[in-house]
């Protein structure tokens, strides 16, 4: 397979997930609008609690969003790497992988960032009425730091495999190529 | 294994993997059901329909993961007589790209109930126990306990599809190449 065709396949899965990141993104922010549309005017308050977080997530994914369509052959090309190695059997295994692991990191960052937002607006609310009122709430009686802490590693995760894991993409293709050969030695000797 | 065999075998597989880790859930969503103050008949409706699904999401993940080469025929339909066969390399290739990716998704619910699990292991049962209003906490306990059991398989499971799952494809490979030497 050419470089050309790796890269158009690379372009068209970040595309994917792009457009599939749009979709949940729209469905999402049409149904707080429907919650916030049923919401009765004493609860008018609460309605930060959805909007601030949701403005800050469209954000987020407007940004992804632009990473992926406007800079998908920057992406692409990092995927593909930066030199054509020696071998092209390695550099189509590493291809395949790096481009698992990108996908993978894309969808840990877009599943924790709306958490992680909305779990670190939560805790300054409740900092903030803590302050005033002298009681604390604590969400499903965790918490709150660890869940930040949980949706930061998420992130943290998230990231390495969208920059494409390189030390898990070596390690994967020197495996599958120990299994490729170790499976050819036994069908030579059978 | 020519390239649309392989492409269907390895989309059932990612389909079997999903359906394996639901099915695990499922055990969960039985104790939950038991848990529930349900008046008997509807306790034991609610619990059959539980266990139900749980034994054919298992059976039928079990079907694609290891018996899809018959849902794989009728999904390709008839090769047509020049096909390229797939190199043993790429059938390698594209089972641990598959497995790998199905790895690193699943590796996320496994952090994320980590962190719900651990506070139970280390502070006990009653750590993560919500109190109701009958004060109930031995079912509770159960549930943590069975919730733990199936979260230490759901992580051997997901470590195993992050390494590759060798020995899995190991015997995908030579189901197939089996296969291919009867001219199935």
């Amino acid at each position: 397979m050419s470089r050309y065709e790796l890269k158009i396949i690379a372009r068209i899965m970040l595309i994917g997930v792009g457009l599939y990141v749009a979709l949940q993104t729209f469905l999402s922010i049409m149904s707080s609008l429907a919650t916030i549309t049923f919401t009765s005017s004493e609860k008018l308050k609460e309605i930060n609690l959805i909007l601030i977080p949701l403005g800050l997530y469209t954000v987020m994914v407007i940004v992804i969003l632009y990473l992926l369509f406007r800079s998908a052959t920057l992406f692409s090309d990092k995927i593909i790497g930066p030199e054509p190695l020696e071998e092209t059997r390695i550099s189509g295994i590493a291809f395949a992988l790096r481009l698992v692991c990108v996908l993978a990191g894309v969808m840990f960052i877009y599943w924790s960032i709306p958490y992680l937002i909305v779990t670190v607006y939560q805790y300054i609310t409740n900092m903030n009425s803590a302050n005033s009122s002298g009681t604390r709430t604590i969400n499903m009686g965790m918490s709150p730091i660890t869940d930040i802490v949980k949706y930061i590693i998420l992130l943290s995760l998230g990231v390495y495999l969208a920059y494409g894991a390189p030390h898990f993409v070596r390690w994967q293709v020197r495996m599958t190529l120990k299994q490729c050969n170790k499976m050819s030695q036994e069908q030579q000797s059978s | 294994m020519t390239r649309p065999h392989l492409i269907a075998k390895l989309i059932l597989l990612m389909a079997g993997i999903h359906l394996l880790m639901h099915s695990l859930s499922g055990i969960i969503s039985i104790v939950s059901a038991l848990h529930q103050n349900f008046v008997p008949e509807t306790l034991t409706l609610r619990v059959c329909i539980e266990i139900l699904k749980t034994i054919v999401t298992l059976v039928m993940s079990l079907l694609l993961l290891f018996w899809s080469g018959w849902l794989v025929r009728i999904l390709t339909g008839q090769t047509p007589d020049r096909v390229e066969i797939v190199s043993n390399r790429w059938i390698i290739a594209g089972f641990r790209f598959t497995v790998c990716f199905c790895g690193l998704l699943c590796f996320y619910n496994r952090i994320l109930m980590l962190f719900y699990y651990v506070p139970a292991i280390i502070k006990g049962p009653n750590a993560l126990s919500y109190t109701t209003l009958q004060g109930q906490t031995s079912l509770i306990s159960a549930k943590i306990l069975v919730g733990i059991l199936v979260e230490i398989a759901a992580w051997i499971i997901t470590i195993y599809l992050i390494l590759g799952a060798p020995h899995y494809i190991n015997w995908q490979l030579r189901s197939s190449a089996v296969k291919q030497g009867v001219k199935i």
